[in-house]
């Protein structure tokens, strides 16, 4: 399938898809624990953000190269946002990426998909949130190009967003989700 | 990781089978995970590794091992492609064939197991207080992710990429230039 046709497809589907190199992956449903972490974290960064150029963005696709289109759980951009064309669904300038670990696509999120995202050279930060304990788990880009993986773990934890100059206190990203 | 589940043991069930087995597994809380074959780049950046690592820390405190069981936590085993361990190894049990204090760990990338390297075997690993560096090795193309550990307990990600680069492990103080690394392996275009 080639990327037009993806995209048509995509933009006509009640559920996303990520697309790789030809290969269309339907985005998987989420645990009620995983809908409310991604809420939260949107939540508390649109009041920190408020006012200030960067704004939040859930469930956006991004094309992290010609070929591949993703769709990270919560995208943060600086100013306006780099569209792909005239449809203006689809940016390739994220600053910070969230996501929420699923068990399924954990591993995923540490390896490949990071790997993708690095390569946008307006990609700062990446914050991967737990679902079964309070972990938060910060990638920060050093100005001579290296990572710096930062690991907030307990509810007593505040993990900070250099990049956005902002702090999530775990107790807040986690309450109501024990159930 | 990766592998189906064959079969729940204890851990001494499971460490009894291993000892006896010809094909080492993995272990992770009571299931045993046999190690994959792998392809021939692998077998090669191995080998090519563990011989520019040896070569350069020949008369010092710290050895690399190969395919050497380290015990991550009581109910997990794992067997990372080589190890480093400066001074002496600890061991989990009088058998000494299980080690819990690697100082730097390699992992040669394969297809199947790449996320798994990145996400769940280095929480895993990290877990180990002796752990100050882990290598990430590609094999598709000349590409290395170091980790180091930082005094304050972070850690500092470095990407190495291209036959040019010249990969550092600070913890060992050695330099590995990726052409050393990757001679031999042809690159798909």
């Amino acid at each position: 399938m080639s990327v037009e046709e993806y995209l048509a497809a995509d933009r006509a589907a009640e559920r996303a898809s990520e697309y790789h190199d030809g290969e269309m992956f339907p985005l998987e449903a989420v645990s009620i624990r995983h809908g409310l972490l991604v809420n939260r974290v949107a939540w508390k960064l649109l009041e920190l953000l408020e006012g200030g150029p960067c704004q939040i963005v859930s469930q956006i696709r991004v094309r992290v190269s010609p070929s591949k289109f993703i769709y990270p759980d919560q995208t943060i951009i600086h100013g306006e946002p780099a569209l792909t064309d005239e449809h203006a669904d689809t940016i390739t300038n994220p600053k910070v990426i969230v996501e929420v670990l699923s068990p399924s696509t954990k591993n995923y999120d540490h390896g490949e998909k990071f790997e993708l995202y690095r390569r946008l050279p307006s990609f700062e930060e990446y914050a991967l949130i737990a679902q079964d304990q309070p972990n938060v788990e910060v990638f920060r880009k050093t100005p001579d190009g290296r990572w710096l993986l930062t690991i907030y773990e307990g509810l007593d934890a505040v993990a900070k967003l250099d990049s956005l100059d902002v702090a999530l206190p775990l107790a807040e990203l986690y309450a109501g989700t024990s159930t | 990781m990766g592998a189906a589940p064959v079969v729940k043991l204890s851990v001494e069930e499971y460490l009894a089978a291993d000892r006896g087995a010809e094909l080492p597994s993995e272990y992770h809380d009571g299931e045993l995970f046999p190690i994959s074959a792998v392809s021939w780049e692998h077998g090669l950046i191995v080998a090519n590794l563990s011989r520019r690592i040896a070569e350069r820390l020949e008369g010092g405190s710290c050895h690399i091992a190969a395919q050497v069981r380290i015990g991550v936590g009581p109910t997990t085993f794992v067997f990372p492609d080589q190890v480093v361990v400066c001074g002496k190894p600890e061991f989990a049990d009088e058998e000494k064939d299980t080690i819990t204090n690697p100082k730097v760990i390699v992992e040669v990338l394969s297809p199947s197991t790449a996320d798994c390297d990145y996400g769940g075997k280095f929480a895993l690993y990290r877990r180990l207080p002796s752990l100050e560096e882990y290598v990430l090795i590609a094999q598709a193309r000349p590409n290395v992710d170091v980790f180091l550990k930082t005094p304050e307990g972070r850690w500092l990600l470095t990407p190495y990429e291209g036959l040019q680069a010249v990969v550092k492990l600070d913890s060992l103080g050695i330099a590995l230039p990726m052409a050393e690394l990757y001679a031999g392996v042809e690159f798909k275009p």
